[in-house]
């Protein structure tokens, strides 16, 4: 009951030693301008020894000759400066030709790939943003491709497109008699395409989820005046929905163009380490090279020159779409 | 149990902006101070600067007779309530006011015992156990009250504690703020952009502008006898009528416009200075209470009218807001404007500039039985003897 | 909100033929899980000749399953917890603190997105051979090593998301924290982590996610003893024949933790998303 009672008056004792009392000054860690150091330092040196070290690392490798005779005696290796670029850039020559090849089948597949998963996800994504019964079940069964582990995702496609016991060659062989001797889908040209189809199914889920949550943030008295104002669904889907998604979609394309430019999931779990040539995409080609003729050094220059290409794109990119809004972390 | 004292405190952000500069006060022990201003005249700041959440620049705060500048605000022993409250949202209504006790590793029957003295005082004893979520807007300040007062700190310190409540809400929470603060006898520093909360709750008012502290004294005082235009014009509501006018070579008239009050020798009298001013312009200020309609009045009015063009007439029941203009007076001071800028109903202040030209708005409270209508021109009866003067140059009160 | 008739009509017609493409390789997987094996060798049928659920006790026997399925819970786990505490502390200080070196950090983190796997994964390697042979510490091949991989894959999105979500916490509450007697790291312990539970959490599933899902790193950086799920799975298809009802029996039994959980926390996942994205 001590909160009700007016405070008895202090002393002149009492009031002399509160005078002497030296104040603390607080320790050393919990200062403003410490604190925000000690909170990154681990993610720092995480990042430091997983990221950057290695990435760093890949650059100076490019450089050597790092072969299978040097791997174990890797500081032997000799410096042989840009000779694996100039390896890996003749596209006149069998690794340089190879390489482009990948890459030419590369950048159709993550723009098809991107595509059709941000046009999948948005129509899902705008048609669950309505009110009706069963949208949450709706909303749990179609994330249900993203939530199963990339390598299930794949392997089921893996086994759909089977020739001889998959469901797809049934559907159109036997039942709707389309062709009659039942295709190779994960074999030659068309196992480009069941790539797309795998990759797709388990993307769309991704830029439905963040195209969800970021459509919730659109208020709804905007439709509401929208419509009030004679407009039509698609044109309030044009003048409303996209422009308010502007900066959610610049980020999930940038990100769904990184991940699936450099996927190496797909092919590598469809087809293992020697995919048929329409689907040699350049991660899994990268890293055949290394690992079957050992070859590291030619590996990272190959690896280096996927990055600039992919930081070039990013940054041009960036810099053209993104004009005075600002979205840094 | 303490005195706060803030000496030529001041606040000077990374980007150069001064916030703060030269704050001198000092609550004392059980003091009820209310610091008051527009938006962005450091008043938070100065809070915050006390409370430790802001680091202070120069000067030297110091709690009793310890200096605190340096000390967490852990150390402090103040307690403080946010304009948002910051209840804890994960925890309950007697987690959130046992908390800071909680930390002071006091025994559960302790701390659930003074949760519960608090509790009785505040009202708030049936909703211990819910979530901040669920109570009301004042139950929320309540609770954010009782954090604050379990403590029993050296000084409390409120950031406009009253500005997320509705007008009603407001009246009476103000008058329990108050009553509580004065039971538990505790310094307190409160912050508020409301001239009428700082008029009705605080022993002393310290006015600032733009980082500097104007005038600091009892809220009749302010009102009564402010140092300058600005904490003229902020304190009283509907705000201080100011114009511009000239005193008549003579002395005993002042000209606004085409009209002339007649300055009673009384008030020459007390204000000397006021002969400096002679063919000169001033600032002369009059209250809205102290204008009334001259067509209810029986006395002799002989050069204590003035003529108004009427724009509005706000009927309160009670009594009229009548809104006139007069040519030719409107002040230049950004003085007024400055301490309008916050408050709607100052907004005439600041609409002069564009549209008006050179008509000088005014309010009047007038009887309700007056036939005043907007359209007319109104002659209203000026009590000159409460007449106020201001330098124009400096905006200083000529008060000698 | 109004809809025209047109409209509707497209939004159900399309939503239905998404839900099929969503739902069809779901059933496909369900139902060869419970087919016997003369089911799938041969032409594909739409009804099984009988339901049976031997699949589910074979796969223990076929492939070490249980061994890897370990494995997986204890590199998944172990890299989600550090990640996560991890991510909560530089997500703080991102969205709390000025600090020289703010704007670089938050750039370096996220432009790890952009690194191909593939470049950092030979160095990586060697690296962590090179580590094993000249400190003694066993990096390649070990739990160790994977899950440092794991939690530094899962790093930069849990940072950026859980910044986002900080942010959307009035810094009120750790100023009144403080007043009321908490240090500054009292305030982030009692107060903001106990209120940005949802957005942890889930950081948690998309950080355990990663981990669990990763195939590149785990085709390199494992041996026999350590092998997850993402390359030990593969093993029922490399044995000449495959037996497709066990390999999808395992394909459910391995997907079946995540996507619970996954499901479950779908609302913290879209409201982690939305502040994050709103404001960093």
């Amino acid at each position: 009951m001590s909160v009700l009672k007016p405070r008895k008056p202090v002393t002149a004792a009492e009031e002399d030693l509160s005078s002497a009392a030296v104040p603390r000054r607080a320790p050393w860690w919990q200062r403003p301008g410490v604190i925000p150091y000690l909170l990154i330092a681990p993610a720092v040196l995480f990042e430091l020894l997983v990221h950057f070290i290695p990435m760093a690392a890949g650059v100076v490798m490019s450089l050597y000759g790092l072969t299978l005779f040097t791997l174990h005696h890797w500081s032997t290796a000799p410096f042989v400066g840009l000779a694996n670029y100039k390896l890996a850039l003749s596209i006149h020559g069998p690794i340089g030709s190879a390489l482009l090849d990948s890459f030419e089948i590369t950048v159709p597949y993550t723009l098809l790939v991107v595509g059709l998963s941000w046009v999948i996800g948005m129509i899902a994504a705008t048609g669950l943003n309505v009110e009706f019964r069963g949208r949450g079940w709706l909303r749990s069964v179609l994330l249900v491709p993203y939530a199963l582990p990339v390598y299930v995702a794949i392997i089921i496609w893996s086994f759909m497109l089977q020739r001889d016991n998959g469901v797809v060659n049934t559907v159109l062989v036997h039942e709707l008699h389309l062709a009659h001797n039942p295709p190779f889908w994960l074999l030659g040209s068309r196992a480009f395409w069941s790539m797309v189809a795998a990759a797709v199914w388990r993307w769309f889920p991704f830029a439905f989820l963040i195209l969800l949550a970021a459509l919730q943030n659109i208020p709804t008295e905007m439709y509401e005046a929208a419509a009030v104002d004679g407009a039509s669904s698609w044109r309030q889907f044009r003048s409303i929905t996209l422009p308010s998604l502007r900066s959610a979609n610049l980020v999930l394309i940038l990100v769904l163009f990184l991940w699936n430019f450099n996927d190496f999931n797909t092919p590598f779990v469809l087809f293992g380490d020697a995919p048929p040539s329409p689907a040699d995409l350049v991660s899994l080609h990268i890293y055949v090279v290394s690992f079957e003729s050992w070859n590291f050094g030619l590996g990272s220059a190959m690896s280096v020159l996927l990055m600039l290409f992919l930081i070039i794109v990013s940054a041009v990119y960036l810099r053209v779409l993104r004009r005075g809004g600002e979205f840094d972390v | 149990m303490a005195t706060v004292t803030l000496q030529k405190l001041t606040k000077v952000y990374p980007n150069g902006t001064t916030a703060v500069s030269d704050l001198d006060l000092e609550v004392a022990d059980g003091e009820f101070m209310v610091l008051v201003g527009p938006s962005g005249c450091g008043k938070t700041t100065a809070l915050r600067m006390v409370a430790g959440l802001e680091k202070i620049t120069d000067g030297q705060l110091r709690i009793q007779n310890t200096v605190v500048n340096d000390l967490p605000p852990k150390d402090r022993d103040i307690a403080m309530v946010f304009q948002n409250y910051a209840l804890y949202p994960h925890m309950t209504v007697a987690e959130n006011i046992g908390f800071a006790l909680k930390l002071r590793r006091m025994s559960k029957q302790e701390i659930g015992r003074k949760v519960e003295a608090a509790a009785v005082v505040l009202g708030l004893r049936e909703h211990l156990e819910r979530k901040p979520a669920q109570l009301s807007g004042g139950q929320r300040q309540r609770v954010a009250m009782g954090r604050a007062i379990v403590r029993e700190p050296a000084a409390f310190l409120m950031d406009e504690p009253l500005s997320n409540l509705d007008a009603k809400l407001r009246v009476q929470m103000r008058a329990e703020i108050a009553e509580v603060q004065r039971r538990v006898g505790v310094a307190t520093f409160y912050v508020t952009h409301d001239q009428t909360e700082a008029m009705t709750m605080g022993h002393r008012v310290a006015v600032m502008r733009s980082g500097v502290l104007q005038q600091c004294d009892k809220p009749q005082t302010l009102y009564d006898d402010p140092d300058n235009l600005f904490v003229a014009a902020f304190i009283g509501s509907p705000s201080m009528n100011l114009y511009e006018g000239t005193v008549s070579p003579d002395g005993d008239g002042i000209r606004l416009g085409g009209q002339t009050l007649r300055i009673p020798a009384g008030v020459r009298q007390a204000r000397p200075r006021l002969g400096e001013f002679r063919d000169r312009k001033v600032v002369v200020g009059i209250r809205p209470d102290h204008l009334f309609d001259a067509a209810l009045q029986d006395r002799d009015l002989g050069g204590a009218t003035l003529e108004g063009e009427v724009s509005l007439v706000e009927a309160l029941g009670s009594e009229l807001m009548v809104h006139f203009q007069i040519e030719g007076a409107r002040v230049q001071s950004d003085d007024a404007e400055a301490a309008g800028e916050d408050v709607e109903e100052r907004s005439d202040f600041t609409s002069g500039e564009s549209v008006l030209g050179d008509q000088a708005t005014g309010i009047a409270r007038i009887e309700s039985s007056s036939q005043i209508r907007a359209g007319a021109t109104a002659r209203l009866a000026v009590d000159t003897e409460r007449l106020y003067f201001f330098d124009p140059a400096s905006g200083e009160a000529i008060r000698s | 909100m109004y809809e025209s008739p047109a409209a509707r009509m497209f939004r159900r017609v399309t939503l239905g033929l998404i839900t099929l493409f969503a739902l069809f390789p779901v059933f496909i997987i369900l139902e060869t899980s419970i087919k016997p094996l003369k089911d799938v060798e041969n032409t594909f049928q739409w009804i099984p000749s009988h339901i049976t659920f031997s699949p589910y006790s074979e796969i223990w026997s076929t492939v070490p399953l249980l061994h890897y399925f370990l494995n997986s819970l204890l590199v998944s786990t172990v890299s989600t917890v550090i990640a996560v505490t991890l991510a909560v502390f530089a997500g703080y200080a991102i969205s709390r603190f000025q600090f020289r070196g703010r704007r670089a950090f938050s750039f370096a983190v996220l432009s790890t997105q952009m690194f191909p796997g593939i470049l950092f994964l030979l160095p990586l390697y060697l690296i962590y051979v090179n580590i094993g042979r000249t400190i003694g510490i066993n990096l390649y091949g070990s739990y160790l090593g994977l899950i440092i991989t794991y939690l530094t894959f899962a790093l930069p999105f849990s940072v950026w998301m859980l910044a986002g979500f900080f942010s959307s916490i009035p810094r009120e509450l750790e100023e009144a924290a403080m007043v009321d007697g908490t240090s500054p790291w009292g305030a982030l312990f009692r107060i903001v982590l106990p209120v940005a539970r949802p957005g942890i959490i889930a950081v948690a599933v998309f950080a355990f996610m990663t981990a669990w899902g990763e195939v590149l790193f785990a085709s390199v950086l494992t041996t026999e003893s350590t092998r997850t799920l993402a390359i030990g799975l593969q093993e029922y298809a490399t044995q000449g024949n495959t037996a497709w009802n066990q390999l999808m029996a395992a394909a459910v039994v391995v997907s079946l933790p995540v996507v619970i959980v996954f499901l479950a926390l779908q609302r913290h996942l879209i409201r982690g998303l939305t502040s994050g994205s709103v404001k960093g």
